[in-house]
């Protein structure tokens, strides 16, 4: 009986951690063991705590869209880079680095490039070991249908939502760290390059507020200060956060209103906040975004 | 070794169904459904699990952006998300609005936010009434 008793809690300790089944498959990243001291330290809790805050890239790239400026195919990353991001460190950033421009791509409904741009989400992924959590072909029927805008933002969302808990969950938050940063760069390049060629006062004061995405971010790295490659990228990102520093913000005071319409409950903010980004702000973070993201992908 | 495969099997039943508890993607579906027809694009979903009760509250944080409208949607398994709940909070942490009317004790499927100070946003989601211990809310937002 006992025999019998340990065999069937045996087989129930395997098949209870079902969910989490194919951790094994998930190969443990180049820079993990060395970082694993490190790593030790952090709650996972307070990594994934972080990594839920930091806000999609679609927002910025949506209002990009809405401003009516041009779709420019320039700005994306080729996808002949691939073949240069040979380390897990250059595959995470440029797998967050491809996403948004996947995004942005789809925004503007350019099925071509988006189809290539998710070649390059692919392959990184695929390197990276998550591919198995990304539904490519879905993506890819999504991405042919204009009028499945909706459906494909949310597929690629929740795809990246889940890499990014699979990763956590797998000891590989360094990887999500480098993703969700390589992400946050290329929406910065994208909107300082439009903001630079036309300027926008609602653009710059999104740009304006990414100090404190930025934050975040380098809050994050800090993590990791025992992995060169990640602490230079953290120094970078406190260089850029001094720029920031220096655009001038007002706060306007004001009363909060609410009021239930309908299902829903309507907030208007009374608390006003004013940028006020001059051109001199705007060249010095557009060079230093741009030297950022060109060693990332090139 | 037939017992080993009776008792096998039963465990394995029994963990399947409780790994079913809480199954959002009906709950997920029903509140992105929502998005489309409000102006909105999907953003972020989130698992609300209260673990049969022995959690109180769900806490999540997001960094909302100045200009930008935000919607917070709810479900759970009633018809008008009747006892599920979420609190949004500013920076601070100070109650910006509740999807809970208390004066008509009335839950609301949705708070929709004008953003006009980017920071760090907290959602605190509660059941108040009632046992149902899952439900899933999505984020959407609009320029």
């Amino acid at each position: 009986m006992k025999k019998i008793l340990a065999t069937a809690i045996l087989s129930f300790s395997l098949y209870a951690c079902g969910g989490d089944a194919d951790v094994s498959d998930v190969k443990q990243s180049d820079s993990t063991s060395k970082n694993q001291s490190s790593k030790a330290a952090i709650s996972p809790e307070v990594i994934k705590s972080f990594v839920d805050k930091i806000p999609s890239p679609m927002v910025i790239s949506s209002l990009i869209k809405e401003m009516g400026v041009e779709y420019d195919q320039g700005l994306l990353n080729s996808i002949d880079n691939e073949s240069k991001y040979n380390n897990d460190y250059r595959r995470a950033l440029n797998l967050g680095i491809y996403s948004t421009d996947l995004g942005y791509a789809n925004i503007y409904e350019k099925t071509q490039d988006a189809t290539n741009l998710l070649v390059g989400v692919k392959d990184m992924a695929d390197a990276l070991a998550i591919g198995q959590y990304f539904e490519f072909e879905k993506i890819k029927e999504l991405a042919k249908s204009s009028d499945k805008l909706d459906e494909l933002l949310r597929v690629t969302e929740e795809n990246l939502q889940e890499v990014n808990n699979r990763l956590q969950s797998n000891n590989r938050s360094d990887m999500t760290v480098l993703i969700i940063t390589g992400g946050w760069v290329e929406v910065m390049y994208l909107a300082c390059n439009v903001a630079k060629k036309k300027r926008n006062k609602d653009l710059e004061t999104t740009i304006a507020d990414q100090k404190v995405v930025l934050k975040q971010l380098v809050e994050l790295l800090n993590y990791y200060d025992s992995t060169p490659k990640m602490k230079a990228l953290h120094d970078e990102l406190v260089e850029l956060e001094k720029m920031f520093g220096e655009i001038k913000i007002t706060l306007v005071k004001g009363e909060d209103k609410t009021e239930a319409k309908s299902e829903t409950m309507v907030v208007e903010q009374g608390d006003r906040e004013e940028a006020e980004m001059t051109q001199e702000n705007l060249d010095k973070i557009t060079t230093k975004i741009s030297a950022i993201r060109n060693k990332i992908v090139n | 070794m037939k017992k080993i495969v009776i008792l096998s099997v039963f465990l394995m039943t029994i963990a399947s169904f409780a790994q079913a508890q809480c199954d959002v993607t009906e709950f997920t579906n029903k509140c992105a459904d929502r998005l489309k027809p409000l102006g909105f694009k999907y953003l972020k979903s989130y698992k609300l699990d209260f673990l049969n009760g022995s959690k109180k509250q769900i806490m999540y944080s997001y960094v909302f952006s100045n200009g930008t409208n935000y919607i917070v949607t709810l479900a759970n398994n009633q018809k008008d998300n009747k006892g599920l709940y979420v609190t949004l909070l500013d920076s601070e942490k100070k109650p910006v609005a509740s999807s809970y009317v208390e004066k008509d004790k009335k839950y609301l499927s949705a708070i929709s936010i004008k953003c006009s100070r980017t920071g760090i946003y907290y959602l605190a989601y509660e059941v108040k009434e009632g046992k149902e211990y899952c439900g899933s809310s999505v984020i959407g937002f609009k320029r």
